[in-house]
């Protein structure tokens, strides 16, 4: 429903005010019975929701330039500063100024990374890193002394400085530090407790994206903040939110090591075995069965893969190696072994949204040097109709969106994009395109718009749109590597030949996102950056037959186009058949 | 006549829509709460109410209190020789009230609106509607409580007003909601809880507390664990009570002739209920998350439910808001009027013309669904949701299902309540079976069709699209297994019981006080109360009125005194 067709529905005009909403709303209600007809109820419900929203909206004070806006860290953005906010540079991290800024709304790097690595154990996006370091004001500085955990002067900033790791080459904490982190934790914990609704989920995200940045190093303050927040509490709720699902596995896997480490476990001993250093001998063999050895390392890599961090590397190949010479299938051992050097961590994060990002500024955001928007002739509405511009215009939708699509329908289903389709099919006629080069045109156009929102969209529309990008790169990479990094960098794509079956597919969910109002002005992504469980690197190995460092450059955008256009579509293959989840929905988002 | 009627864990109300003003109705004992406990005499006389609560002291054995936290639940408490279900307790709540409501109207109700948690499930909403069946009553309608209190302090005026947020915590439940009132609309946006958190698990919290303290050789070990418990959980609730005015409260059992106390101050109680009170925080924050409304958004915090008179509960609204809630309803009464409005829109008042409540499904409600794994593999148990909580409501949603076998012939779906992804973590509400053709993996399928009415009633469609058989099932629950015969039968069972004459009521409640008040005292004292309480007793079988309202007199003045505490 559009804001018009939801004022028609409440029997109002355009420009209606909150106001007059409520009221007409209030009268259409009383005067049916809901009980009678639920469905009449749920379509008043919408119609009323749709147009206070606008209302809202055009009541509020224009929005600013999207760039300006990327500009400002979203932090600062998102809360002004606050009366006490303490000196932030105080809390500058000598790391800080080497740490890439890339935060979601800035122009990209002279080189485009498709799949940029970070540094082991370096925080999801690193706009989020510089919050915790910079860290906000959550701690008063004019802290009241606390006879209980003593006189910290800045506990957050404290504790963001000692959990960070960016070169992972600190390792867990000392006992020292140990013993500080708590205090600071305690503090924070105590502020939260007594802390209004707002600035209580405040400190709770902040802690929650800490622990998550830092981990592993902030493993022993999981425990007592998971306790604080009651975030177990959350566990395999459909609304838990992904940052505590992603903490909830950790505690799980903290549990797990706990029973393990005990005596009576019964997979004790293989934990023993495997976390001796060195490589296992023929006595440790005997000692040990195999399929107990077999039974953990499954399991660990299945649920807790962070606990494979204990086993020496050395210790697992030695078993692996073991096991090849018997002529045993255990080749899983073997990615994991060596894939196992990406990092000494659970997985690897990755920041993939790159190209997206590109897309983004070329699609929307004012190109510095594209002309300005009124060079694309008078709006829609106002254009003297020109009988081959119809004619055009008519082809390319039904080419876009399949045949029995009106601009009429478009206008009516989503009025931004008939009418940048309409200045889309003038630009391109006014460059001295053909017919067929105007579709091409305004196909391309209509793809990456498609992409970019089908990136926000959830669950089914989100997989279509992946497994269609995917299907695309397949197209492409049977036309050459150049053209499918090109595709991988949705640019100069008109060379593409798109199967017909896949054509038909584009078309189906064009219309599809247009029909669920999906195909908005294109928003920056709402996710920039992913981690990449160490299982998907596994399968893409196998699946490529790539060695482990070329699948590796390939992720870090360095190696062969071929590779990279390989690597890629294994990468996106697996991740459709992952378990989505948070993480493969954030996966799916940047890939 | 429809009445209306708060239900609560610890204290009951009714009320009714009468010269154009929600009005509670008087029990016989002249008061507005009765207390939702029921006990039942040796001879086999049943107690409701105030005097029900004072034999939990002497007759623990044979008293039951709180039972509303089984309700919907297979367990039974055994009063006497009897095993009761909690529904025939609530039944036996539910008559007392009605009795009472006979006396002040000149007629019985037939027909009520009886008010639930929000967050209470479909299986205990049910277990109620039966109870209000098994008094005799037409349930006309469940209201949740925040809504019913939302209505009594929305139409305190005739104004519009910012968004308000009704906490409601009882004596055993929890529960938030956001409400907008427009134009004569009052709307519920969201609604969160807990049903298992309320002023008893205070009264838990500070008796494990104390326990400790005021038995340190574990004399109370030695009880029988019944009476034990009904001891601490009296001695916690005294010294709660005593906590709401005063910084410090005794904390006191009676063990055979000693009488032991410790001390407990506010500081102590408010940290062992450290962790209730933190529990109070998730339900508000997801509430407000629901309807994406900020705190600074809401205009009143309105206080519900006797629990939330606690200082300490106080103090963490007040930091959960960063402002001081608003009392301007009365907090035990609330619930009870909103009721009575609710009643006087269904039996369309003229003075309520331009009034409407329009309410949310507070929980989510699917069906159990099968999804493919990664390897192939087939998954079972995965929650597919096909209302969403906080859907408004009435609504009616639609989703679709494939088969998932080659010649699958028929479908099973299972259908639950909650919030989890897996099935096994939410609660199971029933089954529909429908035949499918054979064809290949996915090419057979069904319309699931979830309709949720005003009452929270849910009704579910199936629709096979190849054959367009269709299969209805109203998810009735317990209620529906037992045929109109049946529930008649209990319906008298119920009536069959024995009571003490109404007017006896008075001197049934006080006699009950000071059998409890004697357990309170030892020595001289203990004694005292005793000759006191034979003295009432022979004053009783005189059968003289006069003579009797004499001696009611005199006792409640010894009792007075002896406590030197009204809130005993």
């Amino acid at each position: 429903m559009t804001p018009s067709a939801a004022l028609r529905h409440l029997g109002l005009r355009a420009g209606a005010d909150v106001p007059a909403i409520r009221k007409a709303y209030a009268a259409l209600y009383k005067a049916m019975d809901p009980d009678a007809d639920p469905e009449g109820y749920a379509r008043l419900r919408q119609a009323r929701d749709i147009a206070l929203r606008a209302a809202k909206v055009a009541a509020a004070p224009p929005p600013q330039q999207p760039v300006e806006a990327a500009d400002v860290p979203e932090e600062t953005a998102a809360h002004p500063a606050e009366p006490w906010l303490y000196g932030a540079p105080t809390l500058a991290h000598p790391q800080a100024a080497d740490l890439p800024l890339l935060n979601a709304g800035a122009v990209p790097h002279a080189e485009p990374a498709v799949l940029a690595p970070q540094p082991i154990h370096a925080p999801a996006t690193p706009a989020a890193a510089l919050r915790a370091i910079a860290g906000p004001p959550l701690i008063e500085s004019a802290q009241p002394l606390r006879a209980d955990v003593g006189y910290l002067a800045h506990p957050d900033g404290d504790l963001a400085r000692l959990l960070h790791d960016p070169e992972a080459e600190l390792g867990p904490l000392t006992d020292e530090q140990d013993a500080f982190a708590q205090r600071c934790l305690r503090v924070l914990l105590a502020e939260a407790a007594t802390a209004d609704l707002t600035r209580h989920a405040r400190i709770e995200e902040w802690l929650a994206d800490l622990l998550a940045e830092t981990w592993p190093r902030s493993a022993p303050l999981l425990r007592p903040s998971a306790e604080a927040f009651g975030w177990e509490n959350e566990r395999g709720q459909i609304t838990e939110r992904p940052s505590i699902a992603w903490l909830n596995a950790r505690l799980r896997g903290l549990r797990f090591q706990d029973k393990v480490t005990e005596p009576d476990h019964q997979l004790h001993k293989a934990w023993t075995e495997l976390t001796r250093p060195g490589s296992a001998t023929v006595i440790d063999r005997f000692r040990v069965k195999r399929a107990e050895i077999n039974q953990l390392l499954e399991g660990v890599r299945k649920h807790f893969p962070e606990l494979e961090n204990h086993f020496p590397r050395e210790r697992v190949v030695s078993w692996d190696d073991g096991a090849a010479a018997r002529g045993q299938g255990f080749g899983v051992f073997r990615i994991f072994g060596t894939g196992f050097t990406f990092n000494s961590g659970y997985a690897i994060s990755v920041v993939v949204g790159l190209q997206i990002l590109m897309a983004v500024l070329r699609g929307i955001a004012p190109d510095p040097v594209a002309p300005p928007a009124n060079v694309f002739g008078p709006p829609a509405a106002l254009a003297s109709p020109d009988p081959q511009f119809i004619t055009i215009r008519d082809r390319a939708l039904a080419e876009v969106f399949g045949q029995g699509t009106t601009i009429e329908r478009l206008r009516e289903q989503q009025a931004s994009l008939a009418s940048d389709f309409e200045d889309r099919i003038r630009a391109s006629r006014r460059e001295g395109r053909s017919e067929a080069g105007v579709m091409a045109d305004v196909l391309e156009y209509v793809r990456l718009r498609a992409q970019l929102d089908g990136r926000n969209a959830q669950g089914p529309i989100l997989r279509k749109t992946v497994a269609l990008r995917l299907a695309m790169l397949d197209a492409a990479s049977k036309q050459g590597p150049d053209l499918c990094m090109r595709v991988l960098k949705m640019e100069k794509m008109q060379d593409l030949v798109v199967p017909d079956e896949i054509r038909t597919r584009e078309r189906a969910l064009a219309a599809e996102m247009v029909e669920k109002g999906l195909l908005a002005a294109p928003k920056p992504p709402s996710v920039t950056s992913a981690r990449i469980p160490g299982a998907l690197i596994g399968k893409v190995i196998t699946v490529t037959g790539l060695p482990e460092k070329r699948v590796r450059d390939a992720i870090s955008n360095s190696g062969s186009p071929s590779d990279q256009c390989k690597v890629t579509r294994a990468l996106l293959r697996a991740a459709l058949d992952g378990q989505g989840g948070a993480e493969g929905t954030a996966l799916l988002r940047v890939l | 006549m429809i009445v209306g009627i708060d239900l609560g864990t610890t204290n009951s109300a009714i009320s009714v829509w009468q010269d154009d003003a929600p009005q509670l109705i008087p029990n016989a004992l002249g008061e507005m709460l009765t207390p939702s406990a029921v006990s039942v005499g040796r001879d086999g006389t049943t107690y409701v109410g105030a005097a029900a609560l004072d034999r939990l002291a002497t007759q623990p054995e044979s008293t039951a209190t709180s039972f509303k936290r089984y309700m919907g639940t297979e367990r039974k408490l055994r009063l006497g020789k009897k095993d009761w279900r909690p529904e025939d307790l609530s039944a036996l709540v539910l008559r007392a009230l009605c009795d009472d409501a006979e006396a002040y109207l000149g007629s019985r109700p037939t027909e009520a609106v009886i008010t639930v948690p929000a967050y209470f499930n479909d299986r205990q909403r049910k277990a109620t509607r039966h109870a209000g069946e098994l008094a005799g009553l037409t349930v006309r309608r469940l209201i949740n409580e925040p809504t019913a209190a939302a209505l009594a302090f929305g139409l305190q005026d005739q104004e519009d007003r910012e968004p308000f947020l009704v906490f409601d915590l009882g004596g055993g439940t929890f529960d938030v909601s956001i409400v907008e009132k427009f134009e004569g609309v009052v709307e519920v946006r969201a609604s969160a809880g807990d049903n298992r958190l309320g002023g008893d698990d205070f009264n838990t919290a500070l008796a494990a507390r104390m326990r400790p303290l005021v038995d340190p050789e574990g004399r109370l070990e030695k009880l029988d664990a019944r009476q034990r418990e009904a001891m601490l959980h009296r001695a916690a609730e005294t010294a709660r009570r005593q906590l709401s005015v005063e910084d410090k409260a005794t904390f006191a059992v009676v063990i055979g002739e000693d009488r032991l106390t410790a001390e407990v101050s506010a500081d102590m109680f408010e940290a062992a209920c450290e962790d209730l009170l933190r529990r109070l925080r998730e339900p508000v924050a997801r509430a407000l998350r629901d309807c994406a409304f900020d705190v600074a958004e809401l205009g009143d915090i309105v206080l519900v439910g006797g629990s939330t008179r606690m200082p300490i509960v106080r103090k963490a609204i007040t930091r959960m808001f960063g402002r001081f809630p608003n009392s301007n309803v009365h907090p035990d009464h609330a619930v009870a009027l909103g009721a009575a409005i609710q009643a006087g829109l269904l039996s369309r008042d003229a003075a309520l013309d331009e009034i409407r409540i329009a309410d949310v499904c507070p929980f989510t409600l699917g069906v159990d669904s099968v999804e493919r794994d990664s390897r192939g593999g087939m998954q079972h148990g995965v929650f597919s949701p096909i209302i969403d909580r906080n859907t408004p409501v009435p609504v009616s949603r639609v989703s679709n299902y494939r088969t998932v076998q080659d010649n699958q012939k028929e479908i099973l779906f299972n259908i639950y309540q909650g919030e989890a992804r897996e099935v096994s973590g939410n609660i199971h509400l029933g089954a529909i079976k429908v035949p499918v053709p054979a064809r290949p993996a996915g090419e057979a399928g069904a319309d699931v069709r979830f309709s949720y009415d005003s009452s929270g009633l849910l009704e579910v469609d199936v629709t096979v699209h190849e054959t367009g058989v269709t299969r209805t099932l109203v998810i009735a629950g317990e209620a529906e297994t037992l045929t109109d015969r049946e529930v008649a039968a209990r319906r008298d069972a119920l009536a069959k019981l024995k009571f003490h004459p109404r007017e006896d009521a008075e001197n049934v409640a006080l006699m009950a006080r000071a059998e409890r008040i004697y357990e309170d005292f030892v020595g001289e004292e203990r004694r005292m109360i005793g000759q006191w309480i034979t003295d009432f007793a022979g004053a009783l079988d005189s059968q003289d009125p006069r003579r009797i309202a004499e001696a009611r007199g005199l006792l409640q003045q010894q009792l007075e005194a002896a406590s030197g505490n009204s809130l005993l």
